[in-house]
């Protein structure tokens, strides 16, 4: 761990950068309460609005982002915002994760027909662009955070599936594995106790590389429409609020700058810290392509 | 290898065959009225709620599911997805329509894409860690972290609203109504080489003003995901044994650069045409919208946004189609180009 560490931050002052900056979106999320107070009696994550007034107006000291379209203030929005991408993170990619490693673990343990059909299947839920295939899910499910969050899920785990699958394969040859089978443990306990353990890095690093575009992609949805419902703090729906301000107004096309650069800039920084980070922890675990990408 | 073609082949009609139950089953979460909206061709023909129940009844949309999936799927080969309310008319007929204007946009993307795509990665992987590799990495991993819309919205900020470069739509009222009208011959849907093939420059360049923002967000996004690709296919060939060998008996740099690692490195890069179909209709989709370009992605998101589910379901089935047919066509490629794959 901390070899890990070490390499992680101490050897790579870009690396270290990216953490810091992730420390900083993690804090932000837990101390949201305190940083942007939410009305008492409302959900917090509802985004308080200033009047109901189209037109943004710029930061100012009620304001300090400024408000979008319709007075939902700018501030509050990236800092619980900023929970949502957690949420969204964490839950999407765990959920993709464990689904992976049971149907990458079984198919890859069992063999044989298990793992042809496992592995057809795998190519038809790969054979979606995933942005495409949740936006067709989320549209059928309904709007809001849960069913947006089931349509990512859904078609999520093929990565983690086909690196466990693999793995497996070759684990299944090795030593210990035989001297498992040769004592009489049975095939279940073989394949937790034994085998997964052993065949998860990848998918851990995969899983981390994922997190920013898991992030992008929940954004994305809820930009068309499709996810988060009105006036829930959201990077993606905040940023979909300045679609009709873009060109600016009678001041020049910049008039409206702060309605996309904030929540769009929040949005940015963390997909890239976490890509940068992703990026990183793959160099550490796989030293065969350090410094490759 | 013709055992392997002939397996991949075998196995084709049995993904599609996946692919419709894929597709058929996410519209099992729909209500029997909601799924009704498949068959119902305007909201006069709907007037309360006994017409709604016989209508239902009409169309069988209370009978066991694997009754409609056969009655959905007899359809779906016979190119019938249903009515999308959203285009006011047949899914197929409002696809085909909007094709051309995508495989314009796509067309105008594609060759940049890989072009540059793979030139960055090759100048990136040749001066590996050096401070040019550095800069390039992160200009990559900057590209590859900015969501399309976002890019998209900012494109549109600075040619659009700023600069009045490029054009949102897909062209001005006035070339409209020059390409609408009865002596401008409509070839192939596509503007730019319908107004070469009429002679018309003024509408070609109309034309490619109004493409120019989306390519560029679907170019400068696609550049960087590519450059990471090629960039590390590029390094892996760099270590190898034979470009030491190649190194070793005093061969110029270019040429090992450029003779023994390239060409072995684009060998993976075939399987990116894959991938790239994919990366490009998921940005089609986001850019299409932001620029309310007339085209098939545009055309998804707003039957996604206006629930119609006609629409968006023969779209995910089209597109699957496509992809899972783009796949077999690159994993053939794949076994005239490598000789490992033959063997397996």
């Amino acid at each position: 761990m901390l070899r890990v560490l070490k390499h992680l931050f101490l050897k790579n002052p870009i690396g270290l950068l990216s953490g810091a900056i992730l420390l900083i979106y993690v804090l932000v999320a837990v101390f949201a309460p305190w940083i942007a107070p939410p009305t008492p009696h409302r959900s917090p994550y509802e985004i308080p609005r200033d009047g109901f007034f189209i037109a943004p107006r710029p930061p100012n000291a009620d304001h300090w982002f400024g408000t979008t379209e319709g007075q939902y203030d700018l501030f509050y929005g990236v800092i619980w915002g900023t929970r949502t991408a957690f949420k969204i993170a964490a839950v999407v990619v765990s959920c993709g994760f464990l689904l992976g490693i049971l149907i990458g673990g079984i198919s890859g343990f069992y063999g044989g027909v298990i793992d042809e059909i496992t592995m057809r299947i795998t190519d038809i839920f790969l054979s979606f662009p995933f942005l495409l295939a949740a936006m067709v899910l989320a549209t059928v499910l309904g709007k809001g955070l849960g069913s947006m969050m089931i349509a990512l899920v859904v078609f999520r785990w093929m990565t983690y599936a086909r690196l466990v699958r693999s793995e497996v394969l070759s684990l299944k040859q090795i030593t210990f594995v035989e001297a498992a089978r040769a004592v009489g443990v049975p095939n279940r306990r073989i394949l937790i106790r034994h085998i997964l353990p052993n065949c998860v890095y990848p998918a851990l690093i995969q899983a981390s590389m994922d997190i920013g575009r898991v992030v992008m992609s929940a954004s994305a949805l809820s930009f068309l429409g499709l996810g988060v419902e009105a006036g829930y703090a959201d990077w993606g729906q905040l940023i979909s609020l300045a679609r009709n301000w873009i060109i600016g107004g009678s001041s020049g096309a910049f008039q409206y700058w702060y309605t996309v650069v904030f929540p769009g800039g929040v949005l940015f920084l963390f997909v890239l810290s976490w890509n940068i980070m992703g990026d990183a922890l793959r160099d550490i675990f796989d030293p065969r392509m350090r410094g490759v990408l | 290898m013709w055992a392997y073609i002939g397996r991949r082949l075998l196995i084709f009609p049995v993904t599609l065959l996946g692919l419709s139950i894929l597709v058929f089953s996410l519209s099992a979460f729909l209500t029997p009225a909601e799924r009704l909206m498949a068959y119902i061709h305007s909201p006069l023909q709907v007037r309360g709620p006994e017409v709604v129940a016989q209508l239902i009844e009409k169309h069988g949309l209370n009978d066991p599911l694997y009754m409609q999936y056969g009655r959905w799927l007899t359809g779906v080969l016979n190119g019938d997805f249903g009515f999308s309310t959203t285009a006011q008319e047949p899914v197929s007929q409002a696809i085909a329509r909007r094709l051309p204007a995508t495989i314009e946009l796509v067309l105008l993307s594609i060759f940049p894409i890989i072009f540059g795509g793979i030139a960055l990665g090759v100048i990136s992987a040749a001066y590996h860690n050096k401070p040019l590799d550095h800069g390039m990495r992160l200009v990559a991993i900057t590209g590859w972290s900015m969501p399309t819309f976002l890019l998209a919205l900012l494109i549109m900020m600075l040619f659009y609203g700023e600069l009045r470069w490029f054009l949102p739509q897909r062209l001005s009222y006035w070339a409209k109504d020059v390409v609408l009208s009865a002596d401008f011959v409509r070839y192939t849907g596509m503007n730019v080489l319908d107004g070469v093939l009429n002679g018309r420059w003024d509408i070609v360049g109309d034309a490619f003003r109004h493409l120019m923002m989306p390519t560029l967000s679907l170019v400068l996004v696609d550049w960087a995901a590519l450059c990471r690709i090629t960039r590390s296919s590029m390094l892996e060939s760099l270590h190898q044994d034979y470009v030491r060998t190649a190194r070793a008996k005093g061969q110029i740099e270019r040429l090992v650069v450029f003779r023994h690692a390239l060409r072995n490195a684009l060998l993976p890069a075939v399987t990116f045409g894959g991938m790239l179909v994919a990366w490009l209709l998921a940005g089609v989709v986001i850019t299409e919208t932001i620029f309310n370009y007339e085209g098939v992605g545009s055309f998804a998101a707003a039957a996604a946004q206006q629930l119609d589910f006609a629409g968006i379901l023969g779209f995910a089935m089209f597109f699957g189609t496509l992809m899972i047919s783009m796949n077999l066509i690159v994993d053939i490629a794949y076994a005239f180009l490598d000789p490992r794959v033959r063997l397996d």
